[in-house]
Formats: C-alpha cells, sequence, structure tokens
C-alpha cells in the first residue's frame, strides 16, 4: 500500500459510492419501468468488489454471477456501456442483446442468469492463462449447493490451477436464507476437504479484504494451485427489484468505511456526503442520458451475432 | 361462478391433490415465480408445512430426489421455477427418471412431475426464456403436458399427480397466469392426456397450436375472420400422448394447416407435427403448410429485439394468409 492511509481509504471510499451510485440509478430506472428485466442488484458488496480490484493485474480475469453490475463498472468498463445494455440498447456493452445477468467484456469476463454457472466456465480459463496470471471465479453461497462448485474445486486442486474461488456470502440463495439451504456453517470449510488454502473475511471491511485478497493470490501467481475466499457480506436489497419478500441482510460496507474514516481519521462527514452526493447525480444523470440518446437495437437486426442461421 | 386464473389453477389442482392421496408431495414451491400469484403458493406451503418442502437450488439433486421418492410409492412433483433450469437437472429427468421404467422391463414406476415456467416473458433474455418442449419431445419415456387454459392446467396437472404412472414434463407460461376461466365443476376439469380439444370449428384452415399459442391462434382467427378466413383451431393440451386422430380429421376438413408452438424452429414441436401431417395425410393438403415458432435465435434481452421473435398473432395471420393464398 504506497498511499497513506488515509488518502487510500478517501479512494476507496469513492470508489465504492460510485458503485452505488451507479446501482441506485439502475433501481430508480428500474422502479420508473424504463429499465427491463429481472434486476439482482449488489448493494452491499462494494468493499469487496472495490477491494479485489485493487489487488489485480490488467491480465488477470474475473467470472460473474447474477449479480454482476458493480463488478463490470469496476474493472473499468466505461458505466455508459453498461447502464445502455440494462436499457437494452444497441450501444450497450452486449449491443443489448444480454441485458442484466450476462453482461460480458473483456477483464470482467461475464455474468450468468444460472447460478453456479459461471464457476467451471473460470477453471477452464484459467487452465490457458500465462504463468503468474490469475482467474478469480465469484459467485454466492447458494452456488456452493450445485454440483458445478464441487466438480470445479475438485478438478482445480487436483491440477493447480490457477484460480481464486472468491465466495460473496450474503446470507440469501434468492429466497432462502443460509439456514434453510445447507448445514455447513461456512464456505470455507470446503477449502480443507478439497486441500484448498482458505479464509474467511468481513466482507464490509475493504481493508481486510484487501489484505486477504492480497495474501491469497501470491501462492496462486507461484503455481501452488486455488484458493478459496469467503467474503460475508449483506444483501441490502432482496432478490430482485420490486420483490415483495423484502429478504435483505444487514452490514451496509459505507458506513463501515465512513465510520473508519470520520472516527479514526479525522475526515469531516460532510465531505463523505458530498461525496455521495456527487456520485448519485453523476449516476442520475448517466440513466437520464443514456435513456435519451442512446438507440434502440433494429428488430430486423434480430440474427446479427449468430454464426450460422440454423432455419435458413 | 368462479373466475379463476391460470395460476390458481395450478395452486388449486395442488392443493386438490394433496388432500386426495397423501402419497402427494411437493419439492420447491416457486409455482407462481416472480408474480403476485405466488401468494397462492405460499398458502399452499403454510396449510401443508410437511409435504410442501423448499430444497436447496440444487435442480439436478432436486429432481433425482422427485424420482427416487417416485420409485417407492410416493407421487412428488419437483418445481424447477424457470423452464431454462431443466437444463440442470438433465442428467435426472432424461437419463434416469424418463428411462427407468423401460430400462427395469416395466418393474418400477417413476410417477415423478417436473413442473417448469416456460416460454418468451418479457426481458428474460437467453438464459431465462426456453421452451423445452422440443428437447423433451426427444426423450422417450416422459409424458408432455402444456395446458393453454386455466381449466386444462387444473386437469391436467390433477391428471399427472393422481393417475399418471410414468413421469411428466408439465410445462406452465407465466404470460398465462393472469388468464381467467369460469370453472364450477373442478371434476369435469379433469381431462385425460391425449385429447386434443377444438377450440374454434372453422372450415377454411386447421391451426395446431399448443401452451400460450393457443390464445394467440384465438386472436388471429377474429382477425381472419374480418377476412372472410374461417379458422379451426386445434389445442393439442399434450404432447405425449399425442391425439394425431383429431388433428388428422380437422386437417381433413380443411386442406391446410398451420402449426404454432413457441419452441425455437429448427427440429421444434412445429416441425415434428407438420412430419406427423404430411406422413399421414400428404393427399388431402391443398398448400403446404406453414409454421410459426420462435426463429432460431437465442431470446434477445433487448424489448424491441424480443417482441420481433416472439411468434404472436401477428404471424400466425401472415402465415393463414400464406396457406389459404
Amino acid at each position: 500500500m504506497s498511499k497513506p492511509r488515509r488518502e487510500q481509504l478517501l479512494v476507496w471510499h469513492r470508489e465504492m459510492v460510485r458503485l452505488r451510485a451507479f446501482e441506485e440509478a439502475v433501481a430508480r430506472g428500474h422502479r420508473d419501468g424504463q429499465l427491463p428485466g429481472l434486476l439482482h442488484l449488489a448493494m452491499g458488496g462494494e468493499a469487496v468488489t472495490t477491494g479485489l480490484f485493487n489487488c489485480l493485474t490488467e491480465t488477470d480475469r474475473v467470472y460473474s454471477a447474477h449479480r454482476p453490475h458493480q463488478h463490470f463498472v469496476a474493472s473499468g468498463v466505461d458505466p455508459r456501456l453498461v447502464m445502455a445494455e440494462l436499457a437494452g440498447r444497441e450501444t450497450g456493452l452486449c449491443h443489448g442483446r444480454a441485458g442484466t445477468m450476462h453482461l460480458m467484456s473483456d477483464r470482467v469476463v461475464m455474468g450468468t442468469g444460472i447460478v453456479g454457472g459461471t464457476i467451471s466456465l473460470a477453471v477452464g480459463h484459467a487452465v490457458t492463462q500465462d504463468d503468474g496470471d490469475v482467474v478469480v471465479a465469484l459467485f454466492g453461497d447458494g452456488a456452493v449447493q450445485t454440483g458445478t462448485f464441487h466438480e470445479s474445486m475438485n478438478l482445480a486442486a487436483l491440477w493447480k490451477v490457477p484460480v481464486l474461488f472468491l465466495c460473496e456470502n450474503n446470507g440469501w440463495a434468492e429466497f432462502s436464507s443460509r439456514d434453510e439451504h445447507t448445514t455447513v456453517g461456512g464456505v470455507v470449510r470446503y477449502g480443507e476437504l478439497y486441500n484448498i488454502p482458505a479464509r474467511e473475511v468481513d466482507g464490509t471491511d475493504v481493508e481486510a479484504v484487501v489484505e486477504a485478497i492480497h495474501a491469497m493470490l501470491g501462492p496462486i501467481r507461484e503455481g501452488q494451485g486455488p484458493a478459496l475466499l469467503e467474503c460475508h457480506i449483506a444483501r441490502m436489497r432482496s432478490h430482485y427489484e420490486g420483490d415483495f419478500r423484502e429478504q435483505t441482510s444487514d452490514g451496509d460496507p459505507l458506513l463501515t468505511i465512513e465510520a473508519t474514516l470520520t472516527e479514526g481519521l479525522g475526515v469531516d462527514a460532510a465531505q463523505l456526503e458530498g461525496v455521495r452526493e456527487d456520485e448519485l447525480a453523476r449516476g442520475i444523470e448517466l440513466l437520464e442520458s443514456v435513456l435519451a440518446q442512446e438507440p434502440e437495437p433494429d428488430p430486423a437486426d434480430d440474427r446479427r451475432f449468430l454464426y450460422a442461421a440454423g432455419d435458413a | 361462478m368462479a373466475s379463476i386464473t391460470y395460476a390458481e389453477a395450478i395452486a388449486q389442482a395442488l392443493r386438490h391433490a394433496l388432500e386426495l392421496d397423501e402419497r402427494v408431495v411437493v419439492f420447491g414451491n416457486f409455482f407462481g415465480g416472480i408474480t403476485e400469484h405466488q401468494r397462492h403458493f405460499n398458502a399452499l406451503g403454510s396449510d401443508y408445512p410437511d409435504r410442501v418442502l423448499v430444497p436447496p437450488w440444487s435442480e439436478m439433486g432436486n429432481c433425482g430426489l422427485g424420482t427416487g421418492a417416485a420409485s417407492v410409492g410416493m407421487r412428488p412433483v419437483v418445481d424447477l421455477v424457470t423452464g431454462s433450469f431443466v437444463f440442470q437437472a438433465y442428467p435426472q429427468v432424461v437419463n434416469e427418471a424418463a428411462n427407468i421404467e423401460y430400462m427395469g422391463g416395466g418393474q418400477t414406476k417413476v410417477p415423478v412431475v417436473f413442473h417448469m415456467l416456460t416460454g418468451i416473458r418479457e426481458a428474460g433474455a437467453a438464459q431465462h426464456s426456453h421452451t423445452p418442449q422440443a428437447m423433451l419431445w426427444n426423450t422417450p419415456g416422459l409424458m408432455l403436458s402444456l395446458p393453454a387454459t386455466p381449466a386444462d392446467a387444473y386437469g391436467l396437472l390433477m391428471h399427472a399427480l393422481l393417475e399418471c404412472e410414468q413421469p411428466t414434463a408439465y410445462f406452465s407460461h407465466p404470460v398465462l397466469f393472469d388468464e381467467t376461466e369460469e370453472i364450477d365443476d373442478w371434476e369435469a376439469a379433469r381431462v385425460p392426456p391425449g385429447t386434443a380439444r377444438i377450440t374454434r370449428d372453422g372450415a377454411d384452415v386447421t391451426i395446431v397450436a399448443t401452451s400460450i399459442m393457443v390464445s394467440r391462434a384465438q386472436r388471429a382467427a377474429a382477425t381472419l375472420a374480418e377476412r372472410s378466413i374461417d379458422c379451426e383451431i386445434v389445442d393439442l393440451r399434450t404432447l405425449v400422448p399425442y391425439d394425431g386422430d383429431t388433428v388428422l380429421a380437422s386437417v381433413a376438413r380443411t386442406g391446410r394447416v398451420v402449426v404454432a408452438d413457441e419452441c425455437h424452429r429448427s427440429a421444434g414441436v412445429a416441425a415434428e407435427i407438420i412430419a406427423r401431417i404430411t406422413e399421414r395425410a400428404a393427399d388431402r393438403l391443398r398448400a403446404a403448410p406453414r409454421r410459426v415458432c420462435t426463429p432460431d435465435v437465442p431470446v434477445p434481452f433487448s424489448p424491441p429485439l424480443e417482441r420481433a421473435v416472439i411468434p404472436d398473432e401477428d404471424k400466425i395471420v401472415q402465415a393463414v394468409l400464406e396457406v389459404t393464398r
């Protein structure tokens, strides 16, 4: 960590606020009926996402899951491309074909609409990586109850594949609380079973996240095989936007970092509030600008990106 | 008269089956998906806490669970929620459940029901919009039910839960959830599978339809009636068993046929039905058959693109105009 702690935390705070504000704008667009589809927001995961990208190189790769928006924005993708995709526009990241869950790009390779859908893809990507590069498989605790999690962990351990299995455990698998879907207390426990180094960390604390990921990436880059990190985070929104169930969990990472900054490091609360207002205004401006300016796809173009027309 | 929604009819079938047969058990309870209709199923879960069980999101294990329980005398229904999720469970549905009775020389029956919400549903995109009926029709050993109306949603599920001796893939459609029908006599709604229903008599052209395509065909027929084209609509209700006699009799009367199903076009349900018609009644056809289905494109997210690929009533109208030209 090159910057003094106070300066570094202020940078991370702004980044976390930027990710939050992007999704606040998404939530507003959905509430107003302007962003279609079933939207799963990642509010509560900002410290993990910010900490993760702080630790990765440009050639490392990440696979996301069904709450992917913040991962893509944090990776450096132009937020305008992500917002345009969420609006289904031709100029979106995937030309409007993907939408919310199926975003694809370069550093974050893809999200998925299927629980557990990308874990094995990350392992496949990682076996082709150059020495020293890492692929991060991001998934939720619900995905641990799918077969591909176990198949992927087993193979990655066996072949010493350079993967960081990073579980964002928000305490909910869609509509089921963790107690309702497993007797295994912590995801971290699978590390011992598969002989993979494993840790768990408070995912609302960006400094703890950065420390843990840095420590785990070293041996992976050296070719010692995969690792498993369980980050405990909050699901601040229900499973999907508009869900009547209101199944959420506590632990806002913004409050955590703001408490550190104001209580221990002498930062003025009004300054942090200014960052929040500033980023939220940017998010809303982006939403409105995308909705007003980005073009819809041409319906006649529905076959574009198909290699061959199977029904010619 | 009681006006019942399609979603409510599914919940009522589950309730009646639980009341009537203690072997019935429900694994998974999100039949209503993300709609407000889910409240009917939540109520069912509260009323039968020991027989309506919600397993983890482990589709393959859950379908094996239902198959195994069925093989020893239970009558389970496994709720896969979204139809696209059946792909997570293919080994247990296609290679275990469908094969057990045949491979065992009839020793063991597996009367399990796999429920899935299928079809294009508004921005479900490529991974939540599948209509897997064609893929599962290519699997000998499965009954396939595709109710188009509330009464059939009830009747076909009751048959699958209480009487059927084979594994059943039961396809509901979220776009049909709000459809209503007057149902007074639940007993009368219990139709045997393999009996197609003529929902509209007509002399000029036969439209064979499944699931969501039946109501689209009704709207197309109303439009075509204004142009003096008289459509007959055959709602197949089940693909296995397949009521070829009703289809052929209708085609023999009209001499023209359009087949409408929401599957992708290639090797789809419509393709198979047209093959069956032409194998047995080519001499009765006065025009080449037409199919109305989803083009071979992963279902796009963007609303204008999605609208372009939906096989809607306008496309049925176009197809009918082509076969009656």
